[in-house]
C-alpha cells in the first residue's frame, strides 16, 4: 500500500492561510489503512485547526481520491469551500486538483513510500515501482528498494552483521536478506549469475509512465 | 450515521472444556500438572524430551545451592524429579506425550486446539486451557559478547559436556550480567559449575559479575564454598573481551569505584546470562509478551500466571520463575488461576461488546493488533474485522483507534459521549472507571464547573471527543486513567497518554494552548492525586476560544 504521514501542522497552516472555508477531504483506502488520512485523521486535523482559530473547516472522506467518480458526492461541498485540503496521497491530491480547476488544492500529507506494515503503527518501504520486477531471482527481496544503494550484484563493502552501513541502527542490509532467503531456499547458485544493468527507462527515469489495457478501454 | 451491523450471536454461551494442555516437561510443568490433577482436571503433558524433568534432569549438577555439597545437591534434585514423576504416574488423569512438540495453539478460550507433532505424526488436542511451560533456552543460549563462539569462547552447554567428558579446561571465566542483571537461579548454576571446576586438580575459574546474588536460600552457602575452593569473583562495571591472544581470550574489566582496570587471560570464556526466549513456543495469534522475553505481558492484572489471552497461562521460567523452590511452588499458583478460569464452566457472550460496522471497516488491522486481549479477528466472509463477544473486555481501545470510525462500544458511542460532554464551559474529566472513578469516591463534592464522564478505560477516549469538548467550550479536558504499568486493560493507559501527547502537539502547532488537554495517571486509591489533577485546572488561565460555525461535517 501507499504509506504517508501528516505534514507538520505549521506547514499545513501556512498552506491554507487566508482561505475562508477549507474542505478537509480524507481518502478511504491506503491512507486510511496507514492511519494518515482516513475519517478519524480528518476529524482530528480539522478539529485541531478549528481550535487554533485557523479558519472554517468542513469534513468529508471518500472511498478513493485516485478515481474521479468518488468525488461526485463531495462536489457541492467542495464548490462551497474556498480550498481543498486533501488528506490523500499525492495521487489523490492531483486528482482533486484536476477535477476542481478553480479551487486551490493542498496536500495535508507527505506521501512516503510503497510498503508493508510491520506491526501496529510501523511501516517499511518495499518497492520503488521500477517497472521491471526482478523479485523472482532475488528470493522475493527487492534489491532496488531494500538495498540503500540499489545494488544488483551483491552487497557493498559496508554490510556488517546484517545491517546496512547507510544507517545500521535502522536498516537491515537488503543483500543480507537476499542471501539468507536464497540460502534457505537452497538457491544460492542463482547469485552466481551476473544481473545485467537494469533498464532504467522502464522506471520514472523514462518519464511519467502510462498504462493501457486495450481490451478494457473504450465503451 | 449508519447503524452498526453486528453478526447475530448464535449461542450466548460457550462451554469451557474441563481439561488442560501443558506444553513443557520440566519441573514447572510437572508441578502444575500434579496440582491440576489434584483439582480433578484432565491434563495432557506435551514435552520434547523422552523423559520428564527438562533442564533439571539434563543438568542436575547446577543446583549447588540446595544441598551441602555438589553431590548431595545433585541427588536431591534428581530425587525431586523422581518424586514428581511418581506422583504424575499415579495420576490417571494425566496423559503424557513425550518427544512431542506443539506447533500451534488455535481456537478460542475454553476450546483450544493444540496441534501436536510427535514422532512423525501430527494430531490435535482439544483443551479448555493451555499452560505454556517449556522454560527458556537456558544459560548462555544467546551469546551477546559480540565475539563469535569458537575455540576459546564457548557455550555454557559445551562447557558442561566437556566437563562430563573429562576435558576440563584449565582456566575458565564465567561472564554474568553482560546483558542484564541475572537472577539467583542463574548465579546458582554458574557458581555450581565454577565450583565443579575448582574441585578438579590444577584448574581455576573466575566469575565476572556486577553483583553476587545470595538472596535465595542456600546461595550464600554455595558462594562461600565456591570461594573456599578457590573460585575467584570479580565485580565489574564494564567489561570487554579481546579476541584470541596467545593464551586464549583476554578479559578486561573496569571497576569504577576502585578506578582500576584489570586484564587477565583465560583459556576458556563462557557467556552465562540466561536467555529469556522460550524454546518451542507454539504459534499463538495475539499472544503479547514482555520486552524481556517473558511470555507474560508485564501487568499486575495478569498475576500470577495469565497471559494476555484468556485461557492461556504460563508457568516457570517462561515467565521468569527460575529458582527451584519458587518453581516448585509455582504449580499451585498456576493451577489455582487455571481453576478460577475453568470453574466458570462457560463463558457468556456479552451483549455490549465492541462491534464493527462491516461496511465501514477498511481492514487496516489496527484493532486486531492493538486489542489487549486479542479478541478481534477477521471475518473473511464479510471482509471485515469482527469482535468475539466472549473475549472482548469492553475497554474501547479499538473504537478510539479505528481510522475508519467503524467500531462502536455500546454505551460509549460518539453520540452518547457528546451528550454527556454537553455544551457548557466546563472542565471535562474523562475518568477511567478502574482508577479515576474509585479515586474520586473519597473526594467529596466537586465544583460544579467540573463534569466527570466515566469511561471503561482511558484508552477509550477518542481524540475527536476531546476536540469536540473543546469546541463546545470546555476550558480544559482531562483524561485520567491507570498508571500505564497497572492498567486494567494492559495497554490502555499508555496508549491514552501517548495519544493525548500527540493531540497536544497537534493543538500546540495549530495555535491552541495545549495545556488545556491533559493526561494523568493515577491508582484507584489516589484520591489526593485525583484532587490535584482536578483542582490544578481551577487556576488554569484558559485561552479565549471562539467556536466556529460549520464545524460539524
Ligand atoms: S524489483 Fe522493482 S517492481 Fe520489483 S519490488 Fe523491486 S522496485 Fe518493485
Ligand atoms: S550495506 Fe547492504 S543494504 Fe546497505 S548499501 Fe551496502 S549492500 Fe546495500
Ligand atoms: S481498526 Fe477499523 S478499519 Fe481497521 S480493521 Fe479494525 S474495524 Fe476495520
Ligand atoms: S473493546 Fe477492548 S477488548 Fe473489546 S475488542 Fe475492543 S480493544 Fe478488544
Amino acid at each position: 500500500m501507499i504509506v504517508a504521514e501528516r505534514k507538520p501542522v505549521e506547514e499545513i497552516k501556512a498552506l491554507i492561510a487566508g482561505h475562508g472555508t477549507v474542505c478537509v477531504l480524507g481518502c478511504g483506502t491506503c491512507v486510511t489503512v496507514c492511519l494518515a488520512g482516513g475519517e478519524r485523521e480528518v476529524a482530528v486535523l480539522a478539529g485541531a485547526l478549528r481550535c487554533g482559530n485557523n479558519g472554517h473547516f468542513s469534513e468529508n472522506t471518500i472511498e478513493r481520491q485516485c478515481d474521479a467518480e468518488f468525488f461526485e458526492n463531495v462536489k457541492d461541498q467542495i464548490d462551497a469551500s474556498d480550498a481543498v485540503l486533501s488528506m490523500a496521497c499525492g495521487v489523490g491530491v492531483q486528482m482533486a486538483a484536476r477535477l476542481f480547476p478553480n479551487k486551490p488544492v493542498y496536500p495535508a500529507l507527505n506521501t512516503k513510500f510503497m510498503g508493508v506494515s510491520d506491526k501496529a503503527g510501523e511501516w517499511s518501504e518495499n518497492c520503488l515501482a521500477c517497472g521491471d520486477c526482478k523479485l523472482g531471482i532475488f528470493g522475493g527481496v527487492c534489491p532496488v528498494t531494500r538495498c540503500s544503494k540499489s545494488l544488483a550484484n551483491g552487497p557493498c563493502g559496508g554490510s556488517t552483521k546484517g545491517r546496512c552501513e547507510v544507517n545500521p541502527e535502522k536498516l537491515e542490509c537488503g543483500w543480507q536478506l537476499i542471501y539468507d532467503r536464497l540460502k534457505s531456499l537452497n538457491k544460492l547458485d542463482t547469485l552466481a549469475e551476473i544481473a545485467p544493468p537494469r533498464d532504467w527507462s522502464k522506471t520514472h527515469a523514462g518519464g511519467p509512465r502510462k498504462l493501457s489495457r486495450e481490451d478494457v478501454a473504450g465503451l | 450515521m449508519t447503524l452498526p451491523k453486528t453478526k447475530p450471536v448464535k449461542s450466548s454461551a460457550r462451554a469451557l472444556r474441563q481439561n488442560v494442555a501443558i506444553l513443557g516437561g520440566g519441573i514447572a510443568a510437572m508441578t502444575t500438572a500434579n496440582a491440576l490433577a489434584g483439582r480433578n482436571y484432565k491434563v495432557s503433558l506435551v514435552f520434547s524430551g523422552a523423559q520428564l524433568g527438562g533442564n533439571a534432569r539434563a543438568f542436575p549438577e547446577l543446583f549447588g545451592h540446595i544441598g551441602n555439597d555438589l553431590k548431595q545437591s545433585k541427588e536431591q534434585i534428581l530425587s525431586t524429579i523422581t518424586n514428581l514423576e511418581m506422583q504424575i504416574n499415579n495420576q490417571r488423569s494425566i496423559e503424557l506425550f513425550p518427544e512431542s512438540t506443539a506447533a500451534s495453539v488455535k481456537g478460542e478460550a475454553g476450546n483450544f486446539k493444540v496441534m501436536v507433532s510427535s514422532q512423525g505424526k501430527t494430531f490435535r488436542l482439544s483443551a479448555g486451557a493451555v499452560v505454556l511451560a517449556a522454560g527458556t533456552n537456558g544459560i548462555g543460549a544467546q551469546n551477546k559478547t559480540g565475539l563469535t563462539l569458537g575455540k576459546n569462547l564457548i557455550a555454557f552447554s559445551s562447557l558442561l559436556s566437556m566437563i562430563r567428558e573429562g576435558k576440563t579446561p584449565k582456566k575458565t571465566a564465567f561472564l554474568l550480567d553482560g546483558a542484564a542483571e541475572q537472577d539467583c537461579a542463574t548465579s546458582a548454576a554458574v557458581f555450581s559449575c565454577a565450583l565443579l571446576l575448582a574441585q578438579q586438580p590444577k584448574t581455576s575459574s573466575t566469575v565476572f559479575c556486577k553483583n553476587a546474588r545470595v538472596a535465595a536460600f542456600g546461595m550464600e552457602n554455595l558462594y562461600r564454598r565456591a570461594r573456599n575452593a578457590g573460585v575467584e569473583v570479580v565485580k565489574y562495571d564494564s567489561l570487554t573481551l579481546q579476541r584470541e591472544t596467545a593464551a586464549g581470550i583476554a578479559v578486561i574489566t573496569r571497576d569504577t569505584i576502585a578506578d582500576k582496570e584489570l586484564c587477565d587471560e583465560f583459556e576458556t570464556v563462557v557467556y552465562a546470562d540466561r536467555s529469556a526466549d522460550s524454546p518451542r513456543i507454539p504459534s499463538i495469534t495475539g499472544l503479547k509478551t514482555a520486552p524481556d522475553g517473558s511470555l507474560q505481558y508485564d501487568n499486575v492484572w495478569l498475576l500470577p500466571a495469565q497471559t494476555n489471552r484468556a485461557g492461556i497461562f504460563t508457568a516457570g521460567a517462561s515467565r521468569g520463575i527460575t529458582e527451584l523452590r519458587e518453581v516448585l511452588n509455582d504449580g499451585l499458583a498456576v493451577a489455582g488461576q487455571v481453576h478460577d478460569f475453568l470453574r466458570q464452566g462457560q463463558l457468556v457472550a456479552s451483549k455490549d461488546a465492541a462491534n464493527v460496522d462491516a461496511e465501514k471497516c477498511a481492514l487496516c488491522l489496527t484493532c486486531l493488533r492493538i486489542c489487549p486481549v486479542s479478541a478481534i479477528s477477521i471475518d473473511t466472509k464479510n471482509k471485515a474485522a469482527t469482535v468475539s463477544p466472549y473475549e472482548c473486555q469492553k475497554c474501547g481501545a479499538c473504537a478510539a483507534e479505528c481510522p475508519a470510525l467503524a467500531i462502536t462500544l455500546p454505551g460509549f458511542s460518539d453520540e452518547q459521549i457528546q451528550k454527556k460532554v454537553g455544551d457548557k464551559p466546563k472542565t471535562i474529566v474523562f475518568a477511567c472507571e478502574n482508577s479515576a472513578i474509585p479515586a474520586m469516591q473519597g473526594a467529596g463534592k466537586l465544583p460544579a464547573s467540573v463534569a466527570v464522564i466515566t469511561v471503561p478505560c482511558a484508552g477509550k477516549v477518542d481524540p475527536r471527543a476531546v476536540l469536540q469538548a473543546l469546541h463546545k467550550g470546555a476550558n480544559k479536558v482531562m483524561v485520567l486513567g491507570c498508571h500505564p504499568e497497572s492498567c486494567r486493560y494492559l495497554s490502555g493507559g499508555s496508549r491514552a497518554s501517548k495519544r493525548m501527547e500527540r493531540l497536544r502537539e497537534t493543538l500546540d502547532k495549530a495555535g491552541f494552548n495545549k495545556e488545556r488537554v491533559v493526561f494523568g495517571g493515577l491508582a484507584a486509591l489516589e484520591t489526593g492525586r485525583f484532587l490535584e489533577y482536578v483542582s490544578s485546572n481551577q487556576t488554569m488561565a484558559g485561552q479565549v476560544f471562539s467556536p466556529h460555525p460549520g464545524a460539524a461535517s
